[in-house]
């Protein structure tokens, strides 16, 4: 397999006042098409930065990042937001839905930047929710859904616009276990099913044996890969 | 969904604070048309002015009098056409503090004020009777007067008990004119003065043809009474009035800085709301930015919800404006009618007042967007998480 995401010596250093803080040092890595990767480690050690360099909402401070065979660590701002629009998913701990949209219009929310007519736009959104079983919450608000419920809508609003990579920064990590079971098949359908490049940060160990290989961050580097027995 | 919607749905987020911002602007809204709409209309009364009519009066002050045999040396002047005079009674009416101007008029001086209606047959019985008295007709609504009713004046600077009966009531066709005025005849006041006080009058009224040099006109009355004891200013209606209301200058020019000051205080309540809503709202804006939103667009949103409530705010200020001031309006002509002329919101002013309550929600917004399109994706997403 070809791999999608390519992580070429990448550090990041961040600065506090002018004190420099390295968070990634020299990060090599390959992730191919259809993979379900876990990145785990302690708090620090750099595996949510490694997601944001991979999701191009952050930039490394050297090193290359490489997705889809197209080097993002150049592009632009708007080149980068354009980039992101039609090639990422994201689905983060607190399912960062607008709270004034309702499931549906979150869910189209990625979709009024695309040129999809009104009808088409309905049809795909439709089609996402169905996918996370929530066809019949269209129209709820996020404070009229549970906390499963809305990271399923965020899931929703993550392949409505089929990217090529869905990334998520620990999206179990604020539900209870009987939910975040329910978000892990989900992820793990889209993966199986519809062969979805998921990239996942987690803590949580339970919830990274839902990956085919887990990777460990220590700090700033790569430690180990393991993969969990099915 | 499409972006103005989601502009729309993102202004009211919290609706508590959108409806009352929105409630602060249409409280500037409507105390700027106010203040506004008073200066106007205490400069109405100037504007009202004949363009064709000047004014003699006694050069070192207007509460002099003029000899009324100026009148007929006026009246030879070349350019003069149609003269007359009035004489200011002063006085009262049953309550001191109950004001509305009086004037002791020659009989045609009306004649030369075309914007003044009085039915004809009213204004003969006028003239018939010597105690008449031409009333406006708010005046007459205020108290109650009708036709053939008598009123009685106390007078001060021409003391003593003044009857007079009501033959004819004015309207007119200007709204800036006032209504509230009350002429009389200028005989019935002369003929009962003691000798020494008797045929003077206030000032002298004349009207100067369409291709007279009214300037020059103006030369040459003064002329004629140069070095006399009684000098006299000739000077248009337009400037006469001027000269009233630029004792009030300081008053109307502070009010137009509180106008102005208004206008600074809706921007601080706009930016107030929107620089909270902004603030909380940063991991939502940095959501936005990480599904592909570009920095542009969630300027645009927070400029859109700017425009948004301000033009909530505008709409319900200019909605309630007209009440507002007709109540004003109907206070200031009990109260204050020969001071202030049609009080009246001017839609010149409305669609100003629109325009400049748009431009300050989007001044307003301007420094929160140029933020919220500024904000490091990473930064304020870890806000939160």
């Amino acid at each position: 397999m070809s791999a999608i995401i390519e992580v070429r010596d990448v550090k990041k250093t961040y600065h506090r006042g002018n004190q420099p803080i390295p968070v990634l040092d020299g990060i090599q890595l390959s992730i191919e098409q259809g993979a379900f990767e876990a990145l785990m480690g302690p708090s620090g050690s750099g595996k949510t930065t490694l997601l944001n360099l991979i999701a191009g909402i952050d930039r490394p401070t050297s090193g290359q990042v490489i997705v889809g065979g197209e080097d993002i660590t150049h592009f632009s701002e708007g080149d980068l937001a354009t980039w992101r629009a039609r090639h990422v998913g994201f689905i983060f701990q607190f399912y960062n839905l607008l709270p004034v949209l309702t499931a549906f219009q979150n869910v189209e929310l990625p979709l009024l930047l695309t040129k999809l007519g009104k009808a088409e736009r309905q049809k795909r959104v439709e089609t996402a929710l169905r996918v996370v079983g929530l066809e019949d919450r269209m129209h709820h608000y996020p404070r009229e859904l549970s906390g499963g419920q809305e990271q399923r809508v965020a899931i929703a609003r993550a392949i409505v616009t089929d990217p090529t990579i869905l990334v998520a920064d620990e999206p179990t990590g604020d539900l209870d276990r009987k939910s975040a079971e329910e978000i892990l098949k989900l992820l793990s359908l889209l993966n199986t099913k519809f062969n979805k490049t998921i990239v996942m940060v987690t803590h949580d160990p339970a919830a990274a044996q839902a990956a085919k290989i887990i990777r460990r961050l220590d700090k700033g580097r790569l430690a180990e890969e393991t993969r969990p027995s099915a | 969904m499409n972006f103005p919607i989601l502009v729309i749905k993102s202004a009211f987020r919290n609706r508590v604070r959108t409806v009352l911002t929105s409630i602060g602007v249409a409280v500037t809204i409507i105390a700027f048309l106010f203040l506004r709409t008073f200066i106007a209309a205490w400069y109405a009364g100037a504007e009202s002015a004949g363009a064709d009519r000047m004014v003699v009066r006694n050069k070192t002050a207007i509460i002099f009098p003029l000899p009324l045999a100026y009148a007929s040396k006026v009246k030879n002047v070349p350019g003069v056409s149609a003269l007359s005079y009035m004489v200011w009674f002063g006085g009262y009416y049953k309550d001191p503090k109950q004001f509305f101007a009086k004037f002791a008029m020659e009989d045609h001086a009306l004649e030369l004020y075309p914007e003044v209606l009085v039915p004809p047959a009213q204004m003969e019985a006028f003239k018939q009777d010597k105690q008449g008295a031409v009333i406006g007709v708010r005046l007459a609504e205020k108290y109650g007067w009708k036709i053939g009713d008598r009123v009685t004046l106390t007078g001060d600077i021409y003391p003593g008990e003044w009857s007079f009966n009501v033959r004819a009531l004015y309207t007119a066709t200007s709204k800036t004119f006032d209504q509230q005025t009350m002429y009389f005849h200028w005989t019935y006041l002369n003929d009962a003065l003691v000798e020494e006080k008797r045929d003077q009058v206030g000032i002298l009224i004349f009207k100067v043809g369409a291709a007279t040099d009214s300037a020059q006109v103006a030369r040459s009355v003064d002329q004629l009474f140069a070095n006399s004891s009684a000098e006299t200013r000739t000077e248009s209606e337009k400037a006469f009035q001027n000269e009233f209301l630029s004792m009030s200058s300081q008053l109307l020019g502070a009010i137009s800085v509180i106008s102005m000051v208004v206008l600074v205080i809706l921007v601080l309540i706009l930016a107030n709301t929107l620089s909270m809503a902004t603030r909380e709202r940063t991991t939502e804006y940095a959501v936005m930015r990480a599904l592909g939103f570009q920095p542009a667009h969630v300027v645009r949103l927070v400029l859109g919800e700017g425009f948004v409530i301000s033009l909530v705010g505008v709409a319900l200020g200019v909605g309630l404006a007209a009440p507002v001031l007709r109540f004003f309006a109907d206070l200031f002509q009990r109260e204050l009618g020969p001071f202030l002329g049609a009080f009246e919101i001017d839609p010149k002013l409305v669609a100003l007042a629109v325009a400049i309550a748009l431009a300050c929600g989007m001044f307003s917004a301007a420094l929160p967007a140029w933020r919220a399109g500024k904000l490091k994706i990473v930064d304020s997403l870890r806000r939160v998480e």
